[in-house]
């Protein structure tokens, strides 16, 4: 089957280089066709009319073409910029981290619209004055989840034995949470209830609602501990914007 | 390539290393340079070893310099109240071939993007705060490029440098978003300067 010339979509730029001297390539998530790259050109001179839509984060209406090897972006109308996270230095560094993250862990072209309504509204809270720990705690969740490497939170991963408000423990190796007596038994990390419960809820939580709560420092510190080894063990290779946030 | 000569096909590989050269234009170049004169390939050979023998970075605004000190910061007719801050030092060459700019420089080597692992230690902050705090300016214009990394890179050190007490602006974003620097025309870019705000 034969692809359409010319299509739309609706995209986030999750990432953005330059390609030469006067053309950019951006990594797109968009709603209908997933992640895809493509090239912007002349994005980099002055007065360029594809600049201000192809800029890292910015959500866009786009008009792609399939081109030799990667798509070329035809036409751009921004729809957010998303200003704010220039504006700070936590929160580019946390939609930075949200967006490599997204890049890569999901395939090319695969779609799936309610990853990207949740990208678009990690993004939206981060930008929005929404607390970065949780917008990106909830996102690792939500993602991981969506993809299908969820942690297990409600049961015992070597026993089965329900999780109740007792002791318990979390083995990134294992896939997620322990009761007492075998987190004991295998060595695992304590998890406190208030992390696991922030945790049960943030999964459930439609994004939007993420953005309004804040969770305590201590249960956000807590579940980054066990949440970024997490993800990371999901990954091929380390992501370096949370190096840089680590830093 | 192996109908090609050993020292031809390995000209073209190097050739091919370079931004913006594909194999087309590595084998073209790499022709080009065999049909000219011995003469010209040589001085073709010597400037790219000179280039990386006695080109390094200026000590004082980190451009690139022959020597200790770059000719910017070597001129003494330059205005030492103005210091304008550059990501990298194409977008001073662009600033000066714009013209109508008289002060002082610093290039920061790079811009903040988390994505691509550059921290603001990996730029040259540190020095520009040092730099800031022991001279008498008036005014620090951060002309990084108006693209996010730039924006963010440019609000970050206006947050480091307001505490100092002096005047910081950014030059105007009629410099389109996204644009970089180097690719705007010369008006477009004495107008960003001209128009630039407090911040
Ligand atoms: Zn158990
Ligand atoms: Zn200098």
């Amino acid at each position: 089957m034969r692809r359409v010339r010319a299509y739309r979509v609706s995209s986030l730029v999750i990432r953005h280089r330059n390609l030469s001297e006067a053309d950019g390539i951006v990594t797109l998530y968009t709603r209908e066709r997933g992640k895809l790259s493509a090239v912007a050109k002349g994005v980099r001179r002055a007065r360029s009319k594809l600049a201000g839509g192809t800029q890292l984060f910015c959500h866009a209406q786009m008009q792609l073409a399939a081109g030799r090897s990667l798509e070329i972006v035809t036409q751009v109308q921004p729809l957010e910029v998303f200003y704010h996270l220039r504006e700070d230095m936590r929160r580019y560094a946390h939609a930075s981290y949200v967006a490599e993250l997204l890049d890569s862990l999901v395939h090319d072209e695969s779609p799936d619209p309610p990853l990207f309504d949740l990208m678009l509204a990690t993004l939206r809270g981060l930008d929005n004055g929404g607390d970065p720990p949780t917008l990106v705690r909830g996102f690792e969740l939500k993602v991981l989840a969506r993809l299908g490497y969820g942690p297990e939170m409600t049961h015992c991963v070597i026993c089965s034995a329900a999780i109740g408000a007792g002791k318990a423990g979390f083995s990134i190796a294992q896939g997620g949470t322990m009761c007492g007596r075998c987190a004991n038994a295998h060595g695992a990390a304590p998890l406190a209830p208030a992390a696991l419960r922030a945790m049960r809820e943030m999964v459930e939580l439609p994004p939007e609602e993420l953005a309004k709560r804040r969770i305590a420092k201590a249960v956000g510190e807590e579940l980054e501990r066990i949440l970024r080894p997490f993800v990371d063990y999901h990954l091929a290779r380390p992501l370096r914007s949370a190096e840089f946030l680590g830093s | 390539m192996r109908a090609y000569p050993r020292p031809l096909a390995r000209l073209i590989e190097e050739l091919e290393k370079l931004p913006g050269i594909g194999p087309k234009s590595a084998q073209r170049l790499a022709l080009h340079v065999l049909r000219a004169s011995a003469e010209e390939a040589a001085a073709l050979g010597e400037a790219i070893r000179e280039v990386k023998e006695k080109v390094g970075t200026c000590r004082v605004c980190f451009n690139y310099s022959a020597g200790d000190l770059c000719d910017l910061c070597a001129d003494p007719q330059r205005d030492d109240s103005l210091l304008c801050v550059v990501g990298d030092a194409r977008d001073l060459m662009a600033m000066e071939r714009a013209g109508g700019y008289r002060g002082r420089y610093h290039v920061l080597q790079g811009l903040i993007a988390p994505m691509e692992g550059a921290g603001p230690d990996s730029l040259r902050i540190a020095e520009l705060l040092s730099r800031v705090r022991e001279g008498q300016w008036g005014e620090v214009i951060l002309a990084t490029n108006p693209t996010v990394e730039g924006e963010a890179t440019a609000m970050y050190i206006a947050g480091l440098l307001k505490p100092l007490g002096l005047k910081v602006t950014r030059i105007a974003l009629g410099l389109p978003v996204g644009g970089d620097l180097d690719y705007a025309d010369d008006v477009t870019i004495s107008r960003s300067l001209e128009g630039r705000r407090e911040v």
